[in-house]
Order: C-alpha cells, then sequence, then structure tokens
C-alpha cells in the first residue's frame, strides 16, 4: 500500500540543504535521505522499533521541505507517517499522547477541560504580552506562551448561520474553536459579506490531523468517517476551514484514509479559506483607512501541501496593507503538531530562526493562515523579546 | 570494535559524538553513489585537536578512518569500503574569518559550500566554484574531489582557490601548508597535492581560500539552435571571439526533448541549447552580450532570450536544472559520467555517445559545460532488465575510450573513488600510477587513510 517507492530516493543529499531540523541536529537520520535508508533498513528487518528509529521519524516536523526539493520527488513525510503508524502498532501510545489523544477526539471532554481552565485561567494561568503562561511547573509547557483558553466557538454558532449561495459549511478546528474562535468569527463575517450561506454543523469533530501525526492511523480514519456524515448531512456545496493543517486534512488525508465515494466527494468540496476567497468566491476587498506593514508567513501546509501562496498575498495587499516579504517565508515555524510537545526545545530553536527573519522584516504585523502556526510564532516572537500582533489573514481583512 | 578503543575515542571527542549504533552506522554507510558500506562506527569530532587525537590513536590500532562531509560525492570517496570509522565533519562548520582588504576568507572543512557564498556575497565578496550540488556539499569534500562547475570556464575549479590547508596527516601530526598569499614558492606545492587527494593523504581541518570581488553585473542569455553542429559551432566561435563567458552550458537534443515532455518551456523546436553567462562590468557585459547574440546568429541560432535581473535569470536556468530530475522519464536509473573532451570535440563526443548508445540499445542523454568541455554523459538503464546493467557497463566503457581518443579525460569533476577505479589504467601509465601510489606510501605507510580508493584493485 505504499503511495512512494523508497527505490526512488539515490542518495543524493539533496535533502540536506532544506531540512529544519538536521540544519539543528545536524545528524544524518534527521533528513530524508537517513530516514529513507532506515524505514528500508526496518523494513528488510535489520533495524527493529529501537530508540533510534524511533527517534527519526518523530523528530521530524513532516513539513515536506525535503520532499519539495527532491529531484525525485521522494514522499519523506508519508513514509514518516506510516512508520509512526507502525511504531504506535508495536509500543502503543505515549501517557502524554494518550491524554492529548482522548481531548481531542472527544468534543464533550475538550470542551468541559477547555471550559474548566478559562474558569480556573486566573488560577493557572498568568497573563503575559499576547498570551498566558501556565503556572504550573509541567515540563516545558509552562516555558510556553499558550493562547488563553476562550470557551468554545462551537456552542455559540446559531447566531453565526445565514442563507446565501453557495452553501458553505463552515469547518473550525480544534485550535480555532478552542482558543481562537475569532478567526473562526472573522470567517463568518467575511463569507455572510460575500453572499455566501454559512452552515456550521457543530457535531463536527476534529480533522483527524492530530492523530495521523502521531500515529494513529485507525482513530484519524474514524474522525474523518465522522466529518464526511456530518457534512454530507448538512447539505453544503464547499466546506471551508480558515485552518491549513485542517484543510490539507479535508482535502488530501480524508481521502487517503477513508476509500468511499462519500469521503471523496468531501475531499473535492473542501477549501482553505483565502483559496475560496479568492478562486471560488473571487472575493474583492478593498482598504479602507491606512494599510499596514504586513509580512506573510507560508505555512507548510498551506505552500507545500496545498500549493496555496498567492491568495493570502493577494488579499492582504488588496486590503490596503503593505505586504513586505521576510526571509525564507515558506520555512518551517517549528511547531509541526505534537513534534513540539516531544522536542521543546528543538522546536524553540526553530522557532527562534523564524521569529529573526520577521523581526528583520520590520513589519508591525505578521500574517498567517493556521492557528497553529500563530500560536508556535507568538510565542517565539516573545522569547525574542519582540513585539509584534500575529494574526490570520481573515483578521486582516476590513 | 574493542571496548578501550571505544572509550579513548570518547574521551577525545565527548559522548554522544561518537555513534556505534546501528541506526547511525547505517546513516553513514552511503553516498550519491547509492552503495552501502557499514562502518563500524562514526565519529563527530569538534575541533582539529580533536581530529589528531583520533587520527593517532586510529594509526596506533591501524583502523581505517574515512573522512566524510555531506556524503552527495559520486564516486564513492567517502565510502567505508573496508570498514574502520567513518570521521564525519558535521560540527566541523564555522566560517572562521573573512578578511576583505586580503581577499581570503578561513574555513572548517564542513561549511557547506552555498553557506559560505552568501555569507561572503553578503560582504560584497564572491567565491565562484560551483559544483550543482553547493547547497549541501561541503568544502572539504570540494577540497578533497577538487569540485567545479559551470563557472569553471572562466573562473576555475576549486583548486583555483585554496591557497592554504592545515591538515592531520595519517600519523597524527598536523601540518600548514600554503598561506593566506596569492603567491608561494618555497619548495614543492603540497597544498595542490591534497587538492583532489579523495582523502587518502590527510584530513583536511582547515583551508584558507582565495576570494574575489563579486561581479557588478550578470547577463544571462539562451539561445535555441537547429542542429547540433551550429550549437557545438557556438561554443567555439564564441571563445575565440575574446570573449570569456561565466557559463556556457550546452544542453543536446535529448536532453531538450525530455525537459519539453516534462513541462513546455517553449524550447521544444531546437536540436541543441546554449545557456550562456557573462559577468563583470556594467557596459562591458551588455556588450559582450550583444556579441554572443550576434555570434548565436550566425551559427543558426534562434528565439535568443536575455535577462540580466535575479527572476529572468532564474527563468531562463529553469531549463537547464530541470534537465536531471525529467531524465528519468528516459528511465529510472542513470549513468552518469562526468568526461571531459577539448571544447572543440564537443560534437564529435555527443555524436559518438549517441551512435554507442544506439548500439547497445541504451538510452542516452549529454549535458553540461560546454565551454570547458566537460560533458555530463547520461546513460539511463533500468536496472530491472535483465542485462541491462552488463551492456551499459560495456557502454561506459566506450564512453571513456571514445573521450581518451578524443584527447580527454574521464573524470573532470567527480573523482576516481571506488567507480572508476577500474578505468585508471585506461587514462594513466603505469609509472604515473606507480608514482601515485608511492606519494600514498609516504603519507600513509599504514594504508589507515580512506583505504581502497584511487587505486584498481588495492
Ligand atoms: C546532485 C549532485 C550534483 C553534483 N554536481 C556536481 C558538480 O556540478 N560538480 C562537481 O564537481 N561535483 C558535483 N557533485 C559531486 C559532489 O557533490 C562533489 O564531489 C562534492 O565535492 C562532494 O562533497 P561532500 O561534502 O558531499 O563530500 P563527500 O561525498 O562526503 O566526500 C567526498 C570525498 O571527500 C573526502 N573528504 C570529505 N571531507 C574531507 C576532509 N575534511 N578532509 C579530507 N577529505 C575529505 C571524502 O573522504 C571523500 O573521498 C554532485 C553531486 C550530486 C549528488
Ligand atoms: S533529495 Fe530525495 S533522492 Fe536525494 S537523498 Fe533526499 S530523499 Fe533521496
Amino acid at each position: 500500500m505504499e503511495r512512494w517507492d523508497l527505490s526512488d530516493c539515490v542518495r543524493c543529499g539533496a535533502c540536506r540543504a532544506v531540512c529544519p531540523t538536521f540544519s539543528v541536529i545536524r545528524r544524518e537520520y534527521a533528513c530524508g535521505r537517513g530516514k529513507v535508508s532506515l524505514w528500508e533498513a526496518h523494513r528488510e528487518g535489520e533495524v527493529g522499533l529501537s530508540e533510534g528509529f524511533v527517534r527519526a521519524v518523530t523528530e521530524c516536523l513532516t513539513c515536506a521541505a525535503c520532499r519539495e526539493n527532491c529531484p525525485n520527488g521522494v514522499d519523506v513525510p508519508s513514509l514518516v507517517l506510516e512508520a509512526r503508524a507502525e511504531v504506535v502498532k508495536g509500543r502503543g501510545l505515549s501517557l502524554s499522547k494518550s491524554i492529548l489523544g482522548r481531548f481531542l477526539s472527544s468534543p464533550t471532554m475538550a470542551s468541559i477541560g477547555v471550559k474548566a481552565a478559562s474558569i480556573l485561567k486566573g488560577l493557572l494561568f498568568r497573563e503575559e504580552g499576547t498570551g498566558v503562561h501556565l503556572r504550573l511547573p509541567l515540563s516545558h509547557l509552562s516555558e510556553r506562551l499558550l493562547p488563553a483558553p476562550s470557551g468554545t466557538f462551537l456552542k455559540r454558532v446559531r447566531d453565526y448561520e445565514a442563507e446565501g449561495s453557495p452553501r458553505v459549511g463552515l469547518f473550525t478546528g480544534c485550535l480555532i474553536n478552542h482558543f481562537l474562535p475569532e478567526i473562526g468569527e472573522a470567517t463568518v463575517d467575511l463569507l455572510k459579506r460575500a453572499g455566501a450561506g454559512v452552515v456550521i454543523p457543530r457535531d463536527q469533530v476534529c480533522c483527524g490531523m492530530p492523530f495521523l501525526g502521531m500515529g494513529e492511523r485507525e482513530r484519524a480514519r474514524e474522525l474523518v468517517l465522522r466529518n464526511v456524515e456530518v457534512f454530507e448531512r448538512a447539505g453544503v456545496d464547499l466546506v471551508v476551514t480558515p485552518c491549513a493543517t485542517c484543510a490539507t486534512a479535508l482535502k488530501i488525508h480524508s481521502r487517503e484514509l477513508v476509500d468511499t465515494p462519500e469521503a471523496k466527494t468531501f475531499a473535492s468540496k473542501a477549501r482553505e479559506v483565502t483559496e475560496l476567497l479568492r478562486r471560488d468566491l473571487g472575493v474583492k476587498v478593498s482598504g479602507n483607512g491606512p494599510g499596514r506593514r504586513v509580512t506573510y508567513h507560508d505555512p507548510c501546509h498551506m505552500s507545500r501541501y496545498q500549493h496555496i501562496k498567492d491568495e493570502p498575498r493577494e488579499l492582504i495587499e488588496m486590503a490596503g496593507h503593505n505586504l513586505v516579504e521576510m526571509s525564507h517565508p515558506c520555512r518551517c515555524c517549528g511547531l509541526g503538531g505534537t513534534f513540539t510537545i516531544d522536542y521543546p526545545e528543538l522546536s524553540a530553536t526553530i522557532g527562534r530562526q523564524k521569529a529573526e527573519d520577521i523581526m528583520g522584516t520590520g513589519a508591525e504585523v505578521v500574517a498567517t493562515a493556521c492557528p497553529g502556526c500563530i500560536i508556535q510564532i507568538r510565542d517565539s516572537l516573545h522569547r525574542l523579546g519582540g513585539k509584534k500582533e500575529v494574526l490570520h489573514v481573515v483578521q486582516l481583512l476590513p | 570494535m574493542d571496548e578501550t578503543i571505544l572509550k579513548e575515542i570518547e574521551a577525545i571527542v565527548g559522548r554522544g559524538n561518537l555513534s556505534t549504533s546501528i541506526e547511525d552506522r547505517i546513516c553513514y554507510s552511503y553516498d550519491a553513489t547509492n552503495q552501502r558500506f557499514l562502518p563500524e562506527g562514526v565519529i563527530f569530532p569538534g575541533s582539529a585537536e580533536e581530529v589528531a587525537s583520533l587520527v593517532r590513536l586510529a594509526s596506533r590500532n591501524s583502523i581505517p578512518i574515512v573522512p566524510r562531509g555531506a556524503g552527495s560525492g559520486f564516486t564513492g570517496g567517502s565510502l567505508p569500503v573496508r570498514g574502520g570509522l567513518v570521521v564525519s565533519t558535521e560540527r566541523l562548520n564555522r566560517i572562521l574569518e573573512v578578511d576583505r582588504e586580503n581577499l581570503f576568507c578561513i574555513v572548517e572543512p564542513g561549511v557547506v559550500t552555498g553557506d559560505l557564498q552568501e555569507e561572503v556575497e553578503s560582504m560584497g565578496l564572491f567565491y565562484p566554484p560551483d559544483p550543482s550540488s553547493l547547497k549541501f556539499c561541503t568544502i572539504g569534500g570540494n577540497i578533497a574531489e577538487c569540485a567545479g562547475g559551470p563557472r569553471g570556464l572562466k573562473y576555475g575549479v576549486t583548486r583555483d582557490y585554496v591557497l592554504g590547508l592545515e591538515v592531520v596527516l595519517p600519523d597524527g601530526e598536523v601540518i600548514r601548508t600554503g598561506g593566506r598569499t596569492l603567491k608561494g614558492v618555497v619548495g614543492y606545492d603540497l597544498t595542490r597535492l591534497f587538492v583532489g587527494s579523495e582523502g587518502t593523504l590527510g584530513f583536511v581541518t582547515r583551508a584558507i581560500l582565495r576570494l574575489l570581488p563579486y561581479p557588478e553585473k550578470v547577463l544571462t542569455i539562451l539561445a535555441l539552435f537547429p542542429d547540433q553542429e551550429g550549437a557545438a559551432g557556438a561554443v567555439s566561435a564564441i571563445i575565440s571571439s575574446g570573449i570569456l563567458p561565466s557559463a556556457l552550458e550546452f544542453i543536446d537534443r535529448e536532453c531538450v526533448a525530455c525537459v519539453s515532455d516534462y513541462r513546455d518551456m517553449g524550447i521544444s523546436g531546437a536540436e541543441a541549447i546554449l545557456l550562456i553567462e557573462v559577468d563583470g562590468r556594467e557596459g562591458v557585459v551588455e556588450r559582450e552580450g550583444a556579441m554572443i547574440e550576434e555570434v548565436c546568429r550566425e551559427k543558426g541560432g534562434f528565439d535568443i532570450r536575455k535577462a540580466s535581473d535575479r527572476r529572468g535569470r532564474k527563468r531562463l536556468w529553469e531549463a537547464r536544472r530541470a534537465i536531471s530530475p525529467s531524465l528519468r522519464r528516459l528511465n529510472p536509473h542513470k549513468i552518469n559520467e562526468d568526461v571531459v573532451v577539448p571544447r572543440t570535440a564537443i560534437g564529435d563526443l555527443v555524436a559518438g555517445v549517441r551512435e554507442i548508445g544506439r548500439r547497445y540499445g541504451i538510452k542516452t542523454a549529454c549535458f553540461g559545460h560546454g565551454g570547458d568541455g566537460n560533458i555530463h554523459v547520461n546513460l539511463m538503464i533500468d536496472r530491472r532488465v535483465p542485462g541491462e546493467i552488463e551492456r551499459a557497463e560495456e557502454a561506459v566503457k566506450e564512453v571513456f575510450q571514445l573521450t581518451l581518443r578524443l584527447g580527454g579525460t574521464i573524470s573532470g569533476e567527480h573523482g576516481i573513488g571506488i567507480t572508476k577505479a577500474p578505468f585508471l589504467k585506461m587514462e594513466l601509465g603505469r609509472r604515473e600510477i606507480d608514482l601515485m601510489r608511492s606519494i600514498k606510501e609516504t603519507f600513509d605507510p599504514k594504508g589507515i587513510m580512506n583505504p581502497g580508493k584511487v587505486f584498481p584493485g588495492d
């Protein structure tokens, strides 16, 4: 069932040039070529599910920079996800990941958790800059600037729904739902003004990406099945999400995980928000008032998985902002889903490079299109002492 | 390997910088030849002193040492064919000094060539050697293989930029060759002896490299030709007109077809293509550009495109860059030989290769540095087809014979390593090989420094 051919890798080493983790670790296992070789050795029975093997496949952001740069298009990220599934099958999940998994896969558990956290906010967190710090000395989490838990977006959506055409179903995604609802609100606003109908099924669940990333394919599959059914029932023409990662899951992974005509239809209806605004709705925004100096970070799940680079930039410029490019806008921010939990220091080091590139632009605002990147970039800037607003593109449109 | 030796190594480089795990041994067992030889351990020294102590230890115990950069070599230079220890320059990657007034820099061997170029370019300086692997290969590997690229025609190759070296000899002693000056004739030129020695004479721990001022302007020209003779003729005509382009790349019709099939770049009507670059002072560059255009037209060139801005130039280079990935359309596996012939013989080489391919039933494609006659001859094969590898090997031998007949050499850039060692005798006489062997023995009587390379049946 391999979708890639390992023999395509000629061991040229070109992947060493672009891998963000390799650039810090400087050990061959970190780059694509090393992972391909270890996976092959594993297949041959030469290497088991050893510490070294597990490390090689978990210490990866799946940013796909290697795949994009590979002369032979070797699909290292897919290999990594496949290998992680094998690791979970053989060794099970770590405790922290199973707990996280419980929260993510059950909407009730998650909203109870977030509700509790927002009630106990003062007790648990200390507000700082653009986020909060955990007061408890919980390993590296207490060093990280976290978004304040904000109650659940999907619980208050009744007012947001609207008639119009096309009928667009909003897929919120966990991070927006629990932590950054303002992105969901801005999206709804834009859709309404474009004359689109807005439908927000409340029983939608996680897109499955965190599970895919952890190697829990089966759970990811169950979630996809659920979402396929929920959105089919909602009778929508298109499905949009303002989360680049969810968009990748809906468009690409759902089709790979679930082999049914319904899943195929669902995947073909899925859109990333800037893509929907520009390509499907042909939205033209125009700025009122003075624009701001904005720099744009390309989420890996946008630029490399969906090849969307122009649309967010067009929207930012149409809105009258002054777009200044940072160097390496497509370089990964270093979050990588659960990567940041497993390798907090490495994640922070890679985040620091991004923050430095941002500081080099002199922009006041950092725009991007993924809540995960927003959280990571806010944290990285905060650690560097850089004061900048980090927003989703939709929040910058009038 | 002996526990006590491993302990000693760990004492030298520190915990974590020696690995004997099967995973790391696998990850440092290959290079771009896609061959595999497992080392007994991998070491990541952090300083020249550590390298010296390591080599002393290895020498005492007669353990093979294999220096390794990025492992992008095409001839197996970094493969531990006799086992032993791979000593990687992964951590020796600092740019130690850039001297603007005296135009040199001092670097550790693990610095990536492209990183060095970016760094000095930001200061208005220029390190010209440009192997196409520059984004990932290292200066140490470049020195060991004497790497070169399109700019070789005007600017020379790695050899022409190494002013001095710090080398750990196979007995662990550290020597310094050359220096910080352009000139220097005191004694034999050991610096040049080390350049291209493929890590068989010593471990380079530091290099003093020559820099140039960055050229003010670069102009790129793409010219299509209706026949190969026209393109080959234009190469010689451009050079005899007194212009020295900074790149003069040749693309044959097989490559044109492949690239066009891969992506439409508006080149499909051509039987051969030249991609030419001139650099230098504003004004002069434009004049030279116009002269080149004229020469190309005289030789039948058409649809001539020019660009001097970054993006436009990149677009013109696209067709050239797309060749490697697109060749896979012919067949999945590539045998790539970097032969060199005098530039007036390029046409004969390309035609000859085509004829050899036809006789052996093997698809061929030629492209490369037309200006200096360094043509990459690619035999595209499918290893899964029975007998194909054997036929290809015979064809390669004929390509080498043809190259030598035309007055050329069998390797311009990639070195000998293990893959070309069997052919060394085709080009060099017995006396030359003996002389080289005795140099190797003088430096490395125990034969521990990258053994099993360069010399056949060794
Ligand atoms: C896609 C691709 C394109 C290429 N294009 C070109 C090209 O255009 N021109 C060209 O010339 N080459 C080219 N090459 C070949 C290769 O990149 C060069 O030979 C390069 O110089 C190798 O550098 P490396 O750091 O990868 O060295 P490695 O492959 O690791 O080692 C090469 C040799 O150098 C020795 N070595 C490494 N470091 C040291 C040291 N510190 N001291 C002593 N010996 C050392 C090794 O023992 C080995 O013998 C290409 C390769 C690839 C994969
Ligand atoms: S760039 Fe692609 S082909 Fe080259 S070593 Fe990496 S994965 Fe293999």
